[in-house]
């Protein structure tokens, strides 16, 4: 089973995305953690073959704690997971938050849909593209 | 130039008038000195065995003027670093405070998302032929709130990150940045094309200002939306854009002949969230304020005035060159 890590702290936001993706029918697991750490600690548990399910990382930016960005900058330094795809998912529009968020090393920038309907179209399109192609990040320039 | 944020706290300093005490050492030395050198210099021919007493007097005195520019100089300087310790002190404070007020708005954006995503799931989801009439209105009034709220806190953080983002000076063509604001606002757009509304450019070909482009339509935009948005639905609307220029200004005319304004809402146009039609016109009433505060960051202004025979003119006096 393909597998998803969402970052959120937000129980509301979690519950959200798993009613959009059991209307899309899309094959995805998605676990939830409610804080960095909490990722942190469940990436350790994986094995190997574990993570090579492990599809993409989605991280909310404004966690408490630790933030999404540092999460993402400490997870790119660790060469075991300096390879999977982590997308940075904020309401926050702000032209500096995206720069922070690419400056970090995140693979995309989505915002927080405001309407179900939007939702369910961005999950739609960064699902397909995240899931069904089989990515892994490469840190070379 | 100094930019007051209006929106915030500012605490005005008040300037010491220490240059007076600053000047008056200078002053006193030539004034004394000069006394002492006539003395000096006219003693020695009337009373040559005063010459060792004025020679002294003349040289306490010059004692006395050099401590006394001494002490005034480490006043002037005590009161310069205490001015300087006020203003920096003063920047933090307000720096904090956008930065707060900033921090608030996006956390409030955070909410008020799930309330909207939410309430679109709930009326999606509900079947219509279970609710009543005035359910369905309660929820639909809900959403709405809940938008405009979110649009509100939207414009407030838009209008607070304008305070604190530097201005980027580039030659600004008016003409095209006119073209792009209207070309944002597709409603007008479509009135053009089907005549239902005119724009008429007066003196715009080939005006150019420096500035911030991308404020400077942003300007543009907001005050070519509120022409639309207040328009008198019943007439052909007419927008008139004039350019006009001396050496150094450039005067931008936005006139409409739409509903316009009362003297004393021109008065209070300009405040944040200061709206006049609460009830037919959607917006945030941030539009005005934000190109009022555009105008005086780029070190000019916004005007407000009836048009004639009807309707609104707001002109931007901008500096030609930043």
């Amino acid at each position: 089973m393909k597998q998803v890590l969402y970052v959120e702290d937000q129980i509301d936001d979690v519950e959200l995305l798993n009613i959009a993706l059991s209307r899309l029918n899309l094959p995805v697991e998605v676990t939830r953690a409610a804080d960095a750490s909490e990722a942190c600690n469940w990436l350790y548990l994986q094995t190997p073959r574990e993570l090579t399910n492990l599809k993409f990382l989605l991280v909310d930016i404004n966690l408490p704690g630790k933030s999404g960005l540092e999460l993402i900058l400490e997870l790119r330094a660790n060469p075991q997971y300096s390879n999977l795809p982590m997308i940075a998912f904020s309401t926050s529009e702000n032209p500096s938050d995206v720069l922070r968020a690419y400056s970090v090393g995140a693979n995309s920038y989505v915002i927080k849909p405001q309407a179900f309907e939007e939702l369910l179209l961005t999950v739609k399109n960064v699902f397909n593209f995240w899931c069904l192609t089989n990515v892994r990040v490469s840190l070379s320039n | 130039m100094t930019t007051v944020n209006p929106g915030l706290l500012v605490k005005k300093t008040k300037e010491p008038s220490f240059s007076s005490k600053s000047t008056a050492a200078p002053l006193w030395t030539i004034i004394v000195s000069t006394v002492g050198l006539v003395v000096f210099n006219v003693v020695p021919y009337t009373k040559p065995d005063l010459i060792p007493f004025v020679y002294n007097v003349v040289l306490v005195f010059n004692l006395g003027l050099i401590v006394l520019a001494i002490y005034l100089d480490s006043v002037r300087k005590h009161q310069v670093n205490k001015i300087e310790q006020s203003s920096n002190e003063l920047n933090i404070l307000n720096e904090e405070l956008t930065t707060l007020n900033y921090m608030a708005s996006h956390d409030l954006m955070e909410p008020l998302r799930l309330v909207n995503v939410q309430v679109s799931l709930l009326e999606a989801e509900l079947d219509r032929n279970f609710l009543t009439e005035s359910q369905i209105k309660t929820l639909s009034k809900i959403g709405q709130s809940s938008l405009r709220a979110t649009r509100l806190v939207k414009d407030l953080m838009l209008y607070t990150k304008l305070a604190k983002e530097a201005l980027v000076v580039e030659l600004v063509d008016i003409d095209k940045s006119l073209q792009d604001a209207i070309s944002v606002n597709s409603e007008l757009v479509v009135a053009v094309k089907e005549g239902h509304a005119i724009i008429q450019r007066v003196g715009i070909h080939g005006a150019k200002v420096r500035g911030d482009n991308t404020k400077i339509t942003l300007m543009f935009q907001n005050l070519i939306q509120n022409a639309w948005k207040y328009r008198i639905k019943s007439i052909q609307t007419i927008l008139t854009l004039t350019v006009t220029q001396t050496s150094s200004t450039v005067f931008i005319r936005i006139a409409d002949n739409g509903q316009g304004m009362t003297l004393e809402q021109m008065g209070k146009a300009g405040e944040p969230f200061k709206r006049f039609n609460k009830s037919e016109v959607q917006g945030s009433g941030v539009g005005l304020a934000i190109c009022k505060r555009l105008a005086c960051k780029m070190g000019g202004r916004m005007e407000l005035a009836k048009n004639v025979p009807n309707g609104l003119a707001v002109t931007l006096e901008l500096p030609k060159f930043l």
